[in-house]
Parts: C-alpha cells; structure tokens; sequence
C-alpha cells in the first residue's frame, strides 16, 4: 500500500445540488458542478445505485490569494436508481459546469397505451 | 451580524477568512473588499487573486453563459450581475429541486487603478473569471541593478 504522503492540499467533500425530472421514459437529474472539467467527473453505477464523483481544477496558487470564498473540492452523491432504469442506457453530457444525466427507463418498465380498436 | 450573514459565515466560514486577507493586502482591496455578501448560500462565491500584472476576480456561475452574466466597473467597483432561469423540461414532472432561479449581484471593490479598456471576462466550465489588468503606473516592477566595473 502506498502510504506517502500527498503534496495536494485536503479537499473538502461536498454533495452537489441537482434538479431530478421524471417523464414516462427517463428521468433527468441536473447537477452544478462549478470548476469541473469535462474529465473531471466520475460515474459508477453498482446494483442501484449511481455514484457521482466530481473534482474542481481552479487552478488558484494560494499564496496570491487577496480574498477566498470557494476552494477545490471533490463533489460526491450517491443517487438511489429507481426500479426500471436502463443503467447501461444512462448518459451524461457537462456542459457550463451543469452535469445533465439522463436515466431511460427499461422498456418493460414504460407504460404503455394499448389501442383499443372498434370491430 | 445579521442572521443571514451570520448564516453564511457558519455554512462556509469564510466572510472572517476574506475579511482577515483583505487586511494584509490594503493596497489592493479595501476593507473588506469584497463589499457583500452572496445573497444565497453559494450563489455567487468570489475569489480574488493579485496575479502582479492583473487582479483576476473569479466567480462560480454554473449553468451560465457569457450573455448571462453582466460585468461594470465604476469608481474602482468591480460589479458582477445575473441571473439564472429554472425550468421544468416539457413532458417531465419535478421530482426534486435544489437549483431554483436565482439572480445574483456582487461587488469587489479595488484599491489599486486600473485600465477599465482592457479588462477582460470568460466563462468557462461554470466559472466566470474577470482579469483586471492594473494601470502601469500600479504595476509591481524591479530594477535591476548593475554591477559597474571600473
């Protein structure tokens, strides 16, 4: 196990805040990820549920600093897949450091309209 | 401390830690130099940094893009506004909602001069970054000295 000492300075971890959407076919869930690059952002998808792990890059050298309010950080949310979800259908797209998942739904689990037709 | 403030200062102990800075770079901001505070928790954070040549204010915009966001400087104030819509997509239902609309206003406040013409702004994965360049005459410079040999 390699136990030498990290040079990076500790990064807090904090959960992003999302939107979740449901329609009849997928659910959509928005998350901000502010400082994010698009290879920054991680998903794992074990049984149901879906881990979202993001990391900053600002790039800031803090001995420059005049005035902080927001440091790197490592974002981090655990999402509970409802029944239904397609997991190896789910995509996902960063774009202005807004992570927008799309989560299909089986097809199994779409609901249906049967047609009803007359004689 | 008003309750909010005081709110702010707890979820992100940050207002003492930009205030204490301020103080030991007077030159560059007066205190507390950056002069508000979010009007939401988290929505907008600033970081100032003295780059030597430029100031370089940054700011977390997410979902927002250059035509979202109005930047001014007058009197030596820095000035960032905006604001960000939330819409539920056509055909969904809102299950959960923790990003709603918000706009924002915050203002830095600058001690050194500075060439208002060739400030520049981007927007790039969510973080808005304004490079203030400082008038020349506000420009840290060394002088070389030579070594004269006779």
């Amino acid at each position: 196990m390699n136990t030498a000492p990290s040079t990076r300075p500790e990064r807090a971890v904090l959960a992003p805040r999302v939107d979740i959407y449901e329609s009849e076919t997928d659910v959509l869930v928005t998350a901000d990820l502010p400082g994010v690059p698009e290879d920054g952002v991680r998903l794992h998808v074990e049984r149901d549920e879906l881990l979202l792990e993001a990391t900053t890059h600002l790039g800031d050298s803090p001995s420059d600093t005049v005035a902080q309010e927001f440091a790197n950080v490592d974002y981090r949310r655990v999402f509970l897949l409802p029944k239904g979800i397609d997991a190896d259908g789910i995509t996902a797209r960063l774009e202005h450091g807004v992570l927008r998942l799309r989560l299909p739904k089986a097809a199994s689990a779409v609901p249906r309209r049967i047609e009803v037709r007359g004689a | 401390m008003s309750p909010i403030m005081e709110l702010e200062r707890q979820l992100f102990g940050l207002g003492s830690f930009s205030r204490r800075m301020a103080h030991f770079f007077p030159e560059i901001m007066e205190h507390p130099g950056v002069l508000d505070a979010p009007a939401a928790p988290g929505w907008v954070r600033v970081n100032v940094r003295d780059a030597g040549a430029n100031v370089v204010v940054v700011a977390e915009v997410p979902g927002l893009t250059e035509k979202d966001v109005t930047i001014s400087f007058d009197k030596n104030v820095l000035t960032l506004s905006g604001e960000r819509a939330s819409t539920v997509p056509e055909g969904y239902t809102a299950v959960r909602r923790e990003r709603p609309a918000r706009t924002f206003r915050r203002a830095v406040r600058f001690g050194v001069p500075i060439n208002v013409d060739a400030i520049t702004a981007v927007v790039k994965n969510g973080l808005l970054t304004v490079t203030l360049p400082k008038a020349a005459r506000a420009v840290p410079r060394s002088i070389p000295v030579q070594t004269v040999s006779n």
